[in-house]
């Protein structure tokens, strides 16, 4: 009997198994291959969340806590970029990779294109926080597990590259299945080279002569014209697609953040017809208070206090990421700078028309109110503190988009953001940390970074190529 | 692997480990006679274990992760090291003396959450079984042990953070309750060394802001030893012999009342945690626990009825 087994048990294994149709491992219930623009589609779902953070509002001081002070006194730690390179950049870089694409999604050049400048737009974003970043050799998946690290400026180099190709391999077509432009490449157009200009004047004190080559370039090449050219993510009236905001303050019932002092004081005393659209009246009085950044006593300060406006948190918010203000404000520091002509008319004119269409943005394209503040002393533009006019008026105007805020606010110094009253002695980050797990998943070119950059001291106070005192 | 590789994970054949240990099983019985017999089990087991190697490149193998409050920590595997450490942050300390740096606010500084506070492994296992028989009546108790070994403990942690813990209701030295305010003799006293000047400070420190550094980012508190003792079964049979139950059409009937967990006889850890049962979600090492339901003692009547 026992022989007999034995006899079945060397059959068995004797036969083998390899006669598997090819497709064993494909599930027929789930999608296994992807076109290209459904990893773009895919990639720009995770847009909103540059800019929907609690810590970027905080580190531009845009919101303070109310109730559990911790993020908002700047505590040290490492953030993770992980989520953005496996997120969407993986799905970015595999459209660039493909050699062929799906044409019925509309021309080969304009899906590369698009891909280009997204991903353009997602480093940057990252590079700006985090400093140096794996570049070069990341999102090589099982060819290299340990990317080195490329320093600022030669990603910055990179992106300038990826959106100078973008805008010149864009040809007649739209395409399809995008959820950003609904297809419209000549917007795609004009958002590429905005971001290229918004990008040349970070380097404004670090490589002027760059800045201001690639300033030009990107002008030349045609940048937003209207708010309607806007980088924009629409959430939806959705569950599944909803605001981050929306799952926090009514999802969670988190009456966590007011709208800071310093920005209630940028707003208030000028009637910035903005101020409805940013923050609700009191609970307690009715009245429009901001909330001491960093502040830790008094918790809950929920009532007398006003807590950032509905709209901004609303299901279906309307997250704006690149606008046509911006560039406005761009090209009127430009023209300050001498980079473009026309000085302080130029400039002028450029600040006065960012403000305008920053409250139509903001006010569904209603401007009451916007003469009377103009007319305001601090509003009305002055060549001698035009750059501080300009920048803290991009500052208001880039409220909720606190990434960004916070990035300009670092290159300029404007508006002049205090230390938490809750903790003076921490410093306002000028940088992200690292990952900490970098530090044993990427040890080398971790430390190799580091070093390099901040001499060895990984910490939010170090700052970036382009931050110069 | 790093996600800027554009990958989350990975499977790879990730490297070599070493296992070198012995297994130990006693049995015996030690007393029988006619009427009363003892037989015990004795098992002891003890594994040492080493990562040799790892795949090219890598020196740090990540085995699971969890994050709390924007601090996460780590189970890690370094080469040359045991299989599965503990990392997180722990307390900066002063190179020279060994006790902790103060910041300007003198709250104790604290590491990344890169610090190695060692493997997870037990250094033995084992377990122990006797059973008594006199006349019809067997009484049975297992016991199990583990010696070495720990882990992180978010309950406890969690219970020192909001104030529940009887740690946090307690005099200072200067007899004041800590929760009152520092001006008014209350407050943590703090003993370490000045990060900015290297001289030594005694602090007082508001309770509440103690609580929420030590009890939140650094972890080098709730790293708990996982060695315990425990019985976990008792067990008090009869039988009932056909003679007895000659009328009934059965051959034998045994009566036992069973007891399951009812005393952890020794542990290492605080009471309240119980590290023999530790879950770590669905990961197949427990490395942490963070609000488990508590065990559960049960009592039972079983009949076992031969025909």
């Amino acid at each position: 009997m026992r022989k007999i087994f034995y006899i079945a048990l060397a059959c068995i294994g004797a036969m083998g198994c390899n006669k598997f149709d090819s497709d064993i491992n494909i599930s027929p219930n789930d999608p296994s291959v992807a076109s290209g623009m459904q990893l773009i589609a895919n990639a720009e779902v995770f847009l909103p969340g540059l800019s929907s953070s609690p810590s970027g509002e905080f580190a531009a001081q845009y919101l303070s806590e109310t109730q559990y002070p911790t993020a908002s006194l700047y505590p040290e730690g490492g953030t993770s970029f992980y989520g953005l390179y496996y997120g969407p950049l993986i799905n970015l870089q595999k459209v660039l990779n493909s050699s062929s694409l799906n044409t019925l999604d509309g021309p080969y050049n304009n899906q590369i294109a698009v891909a280009k400048i997204l991903k353009a737009y997602f480093f940057w974003h990252i590079t700006d926080r985090w400093g140096d970043v794996p570049y070069t050799e990341a999102l090589k998946g099982v060819e290299n597990f340990t990317p080195a690290y490329d320093k600022q400026e030669v990603i910055y180099d990179s992106l300038f590259k990826l959106l100078s190709e973008a805008n010149a391999m864009i040809v007649t077509g739209n395409i399809s299945g995008d959820i950003i432009y609904n297809g419209d490449m000549v917007k795609w157009k004009k958002l590429g080279n905005t971001i290229r200009l918004l990008m040349a004047l970070r380097l404004s004190k670090v490589n002027a002569a760059k800045g201001n080559a690639e300033f030009n370039t990107a002008l030349t090449q045609g940048i937003m014209t209207a708010n309607a050219d806007n980088l924009v993510y629409k959430h939806l009236l959705d569950a599944n697609n909803q605001s981050y905001w929306y799952g926090e303050v009514k999802g969670k019932s988190r009456e966590w953040w007011a709208v800071s002092e310093l920005l209630m004081n940028k707003l208030k005393p000028v009637n910035d017809p903005r101020l409805p659209s940013y923050a609700t009246p009191t609970k307690t009085g009715g009245l429009y208070n901001g909330l001491p950044f960093g502040t830790v006593t008094g918790m809950p300060n929920t009532t007398n206090f006003s807590l950032f406006d509905t709209t901004v948190w609303a299901q279906n918010a309307q997250i704006h990421l690149v606008t046509y203000a911006q560039a406005l404000f761009a090209k009127a520091e430009a023209a300050k700078l001498g980079w473009i002509a026309g000085a302080d008319v130029e400039a002028k004119a450029n600040y006065d028309l960012a403000i305008e269409q920053s409250v139509r943005q903001w006010n569904n394209n209603n401007i009451n109110g916007l003469s009377a503040m103009m007319a305001f002393p601090e509003i009305t533009y002055a060549p001698a503190t035009a750059f501080e006019q300009i920048a803290t008026q991009r500052w208001v105007h880039l409220f909720m988009h606190g990434y960004e805020g916070w990035a300009e606010w670092r290159r300029t110094g404007y508006p002049a953001l205090t230390p938490p009253v809750g903790d003076a002695t921490r410093p306002i980050p000028r940088r992200n940390s690292y990952p900490a797990n970098e530090q044993f998943n990427n040890t080398i070119n971790y430390q190799e970074a580091v070093q390099r950059q901040f001499a060895g001291t990984d910490n939010i106070s170090g700052r970036v190529w382009w931050d110069k005192p | 692997m790093s996600g800027a590789s554009g990958y989350e994970s990975t499977t790879i054949n990730a490297g070599l480990i070493q296992n070198k240990g012995f297994e130990l099983t006693l049995t015996g019985t030690p007393v029988q006679t006619k009427n009363f017999t003892w037989n015990s089990t004795f098992n002891i087991s003890r594994n040492k274990n080493s990562l040799v190697e790892l795949y090219p490149g890598i020196n740090t193998l990540n085995y699971g992760s969890t994050t709390y409050s924007s601090v996460t920590t780590y189970l890690n595997s370094y080469v040359g090291k045991p299989f599965g450490s503990l990392v997180g942050p722990a307390y900066k300390r002063d190179s020279a003396t060994g006790k902790m740096l103060l910041g300007t606010n003198n709250l104790p500084l604290f590491t990344e959450s890169v610090y190695d506070f060692g493997t997870v492994l037990p250094d033995f296992t084992g377990g122990f079984q006797n059973s008594f028989k006199l006349w019809k009546f067997e009484l049975a108790a297992m016991i199990d042990f583990q010696f070495g070994g720990q882990f992180f403990s978010r309950s406890k942690m969690l219970a020192v953070r909001t104030g529940q813990d009887a740690s946090t209701v307690v005099l200072n030295d200067k007899g004041n309750n800590i929760r009152e305010t520092v001006a008014n003799g209350g407050g943590v006293r703090i003993d370490g060394i000045s990060d900015a000047t290297k001289q030594p400070v005694t602090a007082y420190v508001d309770a509440q802001t103690y609580f929420g550094t030590v009890a939140r980012r650094i972890y080098e508190d709730w790293v708990f030893d996982a060695s315990y003792i425990k019985l976990r079964e008792i067990r008090l049979g009869y039988t009932f012999d056909k003679n007895t139950i000659s009328k009934l059409p059965f051959k034998g009937i045994t009566l036992a009342l069973i007891a399951r967990n009812p005393a952890m006889i020794w542990q290492k850890a605080p009471k309240g945690l119980d590290p023999s049962e530790l879950s770590t979600g669905s990961q197949s090492i427990s490395w942490y626990e963070s609000g488990q339901s508590n065990t559960v003692r049960s009592y039972g009547v079983s009949l076992n009825v031969n025909f």
